[in-house]
C-alpha cells in the first residue's frame, strides 16, 4: 500500500500520481466489479489498484484497514440506498477520501444532491470508459485536496482569528477605534470597563474622550473616577482612516504614587523633628555638664573662703540629677518598649525626700512647698527606677506650669485601691484646658499651654510610655487657673 | 571705663547665674550685679534705667541665649533700640554652652557694637581676660 501523500501537503500533487492509487469500490452487481477491474488495468496516465466490497458496511469496514484515494460508491447497495450511502461513507472516512459516485441516474439536480452530500464527482453507469474514468478520479483527487487545503486555511484563519480577539478582549489595556467624527466603531470590553459603560451603549456613539489626546496628560474619567493614561495611533480600518486609542488604567498607579508622595512627607516631617530633638537634646545635656564644670572650677580655683561649701554641693547634685533625667529621657524616646521591669518594696516617703532633695534648688527657686501625706498606704511595690521618673516628671512639671502670682504648693498623697495603690500630685498651678488638650498631653513633643516655660514636651510622654510598659494606668483632672491633679494607680 | 563696674546677668537657670556670681565676687570688679531671668525681663528693666537718675547703667552683660518668652537673640534685636544712653559702652558676653558659626553670624549682623562668645562655664581666667581688655582700675 502506497502512503498517500496528498492529504498532507498541496507541493506532492504531482507525486500523487506517479504512485499508485488505490481504489476503494463498493458494488454488489459482479458484472460492473468486473468491468471496472478490466478498465483500470487499462488506464494508462495512472496506475490503481481496485479492492471491493459488495456492501457498504463490508466495504466501510475495509477503510478502517486499509488506506483508499478514492472510493468509487454505488448507490444502490444490498444494506443502503441512495444519498445516504453517500453520507455515511463520507463520515465513516473522515470526509478525508473523495468519493466518486456511480449511478444511472444522469441527472443534474441529483448531481447537486450528490455532490452536497460529500461526493466529488459523479459517473453514469453505461458511459464509462478509460478517458472517463480517468479524468474522473484524477479530479475527484485533486479536488479533494484542494478542498483539503481550503478547509485547512480556513482551520488556520479561525484560529488565528480566536488569537486576536483573545489578545484584544482579555487585554488589560482599553482599545477603542475612532472614525474622524469620533463616532465609536470598536472597543474592548477593557475600555467598556473603564469607561463605566457597556459596549452597546459605547458603539457608534460619539466619543466623550478628549479630542486632543496627548501621552503626557492623565485623564480622570468621570463615570468610573479611574486615572487613566491615553495614547493614539492613526490607522485604517477596513478602508476608513480611523484612530485607535489605547487606554492604562494608572488609578492604582497613581494611588501608590500618592501613599509614597505621603510617606516621603511625613518622613521629611520626622526628619526635621529628629534634627530639632537632637539639638533640644544636645542643649539638655550640656547645660548641666558645663554647670558642674562650673561649679567644680568654684571649689578649685581657691575660691573656697568666700564659696559656701554647702551652696556648691546642693547645685551639684542637682546638676547631676538633671543630666540623669536628660539621660533617662533619652533613652526612653530612643528605646524600644519592652515589658515590665524588676518591682521591689518601696518606702514611697523615702522615694520621695531623695526626689525632693536633688530638686531643692528648683524647689527653693520657685518658692515651692511640698506637702507629703502616705499615712493610706507607705509602701509600694514597683519598680524604683520607673518610679523616680515618673515623680520628678510630675513634680517638674507642677512647678513648671506654676501660677506665677502665688506660691506654688504641690500635695503629694498615697492611698489603697481595691488590689491596687494609687499616687496624687496635686498643684495650684495654672491648669491645663482638658476639653482642648485631652489629647495631646501624653504625646511626645506636644507642648500645650507652654508659654514662658522651658522645656521638651518629653515630661508628660516618657510618664506614659513608664506607666504603659507596666500595666500602670494615669488619670488627670485639672480645671484652668486652679490646679491640675494626676493620680497614678499601680 | 573705669571699675567698679555694674554688670547684668540675663540667664533662667539658677546654678549659672549663682556660679557667675561667686566668680565675679571673687575677682571684685563689680560694684552690683542684677540678674534677669530672660530677654525681656533685661529689657525691661534697661529701659527704666533711662529714667531713674539714680541707678547705674550696667557696663557688663553676661547673656544666655536659651530663655523662656525671649531668648538671647531677641534681647540683641530689642536692645538695638534701646536708647544710646543705656546701651553706649556696654560689653556684652554671650554665654552659651554652644553656638554654631552660623549664629555668630547672625548675632554679628544684628548686633553693631562690641560682643563676645564664650563657652560656659565661666571660668576666673575668661573674667581676668575680659577686665584686663575692657576695663581700667
Amino acid at each position: 500500500m502506497t502512503p498517500n501523500k496528498s492529504e498532507h501537503s498541496t507541493e506532492n500533487e504531482n507525486i500523487v500520481f506517479n504512485s499508485t492509487i488505490n481504489i476503494l469500490l463498493i458494488e454488489d452487481n459482479p458484472g460492473d466489479v468486473r468491468y471496472f477491474e478490466i478498465l483500470i488495468r487499462q488506464l494508462k496516465l495512472i496506475k490503481c489498484e481496485l479492492k471491493s466490497a459488495n456492501t457498504l458496511r463490508s466495504g466501510l469496514e475495509m477503510l478502517k484497514t486499509n488506506s483508499f484515494q478514492v472510493i468509487m460508491l454505488d448507490l444502490s447497495l444490498p444494506d443502503s440506498i441512495g444519498l445516504d450511502t453517500v453520507s455515511e461513507t463520507a463520515t465513516a472516512s473522515n470526509k478525508e477520501i473523495p468519493i466518486l459516485v456511480l449511478t444511472g441516474n444522469d441527472d443534474e439536480d441529483f448531481a447537486v444532491k450528490v455532490v452536497a452530500a460529500g461526493a466529488q464527482d459523479y459517473l453514469v453507469k453505461g458511459s464509462i470508459d478509460e478517458n472517463t474514468l480517468s479524468r474522473s478520479l484524477r479530479y475527484a483527487i485533486e479536488r479533494h485536496q484542494k478542498d483539503l487545503t481550503l478547509l485547512n486555511n480556513k482551520r488556520a484563519i479561525e484560529e488565528s482569528q480566536k488569537r486576536l480577539e483573545l489578545i484584544v478582549n482579555q487585554n488589560k489595556s482599553g482599545l477603542i477605534v475612532l472614525n474622524t467624527s469620533y463616532k465609536i466603531l470598536f472597543v474592548n470590553p477593557a475600555a467598556c470597563d473603564m469607561l463605566g459603560e457597556t459596549s452597546e451603549e459605547l458603539l457608534n456613539t460619539k466619543s466623550s474622550l478628549p479630542e486632543f489626546i496627548s501621552n503626557e496628560v492623565v485623564y480622570e474619567i468621570t463615570r468610573t473616577k479611574k486615572k487613566v493614561e491615553a495614547q493614539k495611533v492613526d490607522i485604517n480600518w477596513s478602508g476608513e482612516d480611523c484612530k485607535l486609542i489605547t487606554l492604562h488604567d494608572i488609578t492604582d498607579l497613581k494611588k501608590v504614587e500618592q501613599h509614597l508622595n505621603d510617606k516621603n512627607s511625613e518622613l521629611m516631617r520626622i526628619n526635621k523633628s529628629l534634627d530639632r530633638f537632637a539639638y533640644i537634646i544636645s542643649h539638655d545635656l550640656k547645660k548641666p555638664v558645663a554647670n558642674i564644670n562650673g561649679l567644680l572650677g568654684l571649689i578649685e580655683n581657691e575660691i573656697k573662703e568666700s564659696v559656701k561649701t554647702e551652696n556648691v554641693f546642693k547645685r551639684l547634685y542637682f546638676s547631676t540629677s538633671q543630666l540623669k533625667n536628660m539621660i533617662d529621657n533619652l533613652l526612653e524616646t530612643s528605646r524600644n518598649p519592652q515589658g515590665p521591669s524588676a518591682f521591689e518594696l518601696i518606702n514611697i516617703d523615702e522615694l520621695i525626700s531623695s526626689i525632693l532633695y536633688s530638686m531643692d534648688i528648683y524647689l527653693d527657686e520657685s518658692n515651692a512647698t511640698v506637702v507629703k501625706d502616705f499615712s493610706r498606704n507607705p509602701i509600694f511595690f514597683y519598680n524604683k527606677q520607673d518610679m523616680e521618673s515618673i515623680i520628678s516628671n510630675l513634680i517638674s512639671n507642677s512647678i513648671k506650669y506654676r501660677k506665677e502670682d502665688i506660691i506654688p504648693s504641690i500635695k503629694l498623697s498615697s492611698d489603697k485601691t481595691g488590689l491596687g495603690s494609687s499616687l496624687t500630685i496635686r498643684d495650684n498651678g495654672r491648669g491645663i484646658d482638658l476639653n482642648v488638650n485631652r489629647d495631646k498631653l501624653f504625646k511626645r513633643g506636644e507642648r500645650i499651654q507652654s508659654q514662658g516655660v522651658d522645656g521638651n514636651g518629653l515630661g508628660l510622654w516618657i510618664v506614659k510610655e513608664t506607666l504603659d510598659k507596666n500595666n500602670s494606668r494615669i488619670e488627670v483632672e485639672s480645671k484652668l487657673g486652679i490646679g491640675t491633679t494626676f493620680t497614678i494607680h499601680f | 571705663m573705669t571699675l567698679p563696674i555694674k554688670i547684668l546677668l540675663v540667664d533662667d537657670d539658677e546654678v549659672s547665674n549663682y556660679i557667675n556670681s561667686e566668680l565675679i565676687e571673687n575677682i571684685g570688679i563689680s560694684s552690683q550685679v542684677k540678674v534677669c531671668e530672660n530677654g525681656r525681663e533685661a529689657i525691661d528693666y534697661l529701659t527704666s534705667l533711662e529714667t531713674n537718675e539714680n541707678q547705674q547703667i550696667p557696663q557688663l552683660i553676661l547673656l544666655d541665649l536659651n530663655m523662656p518668652e525671649m531668648n538671647g537673640f531677641g534681647f540683641l534685636e530689642a536692645y538695638q533700640d534701646l536708647p544710646d544712653n543705656v546701651s553706649a559702652d556696654v560689653i556684652i558676653i554671650l554665654l552659651t554652652t554652644s553656638i554654631s558659626e552660623e549664629d555668630k553670624e547672625k548675632i554679628k549682623k544684628v548686633h553693631n557694637s562690641e560682643i563676645v562668645f564664650l563657652e560656659k562655664p565661666l571660668t576666673i581666667s575668661d573674667l581676668e581676660r575680659i577686665k584686663n581688655q575692657y576695663f581700667i582700675s
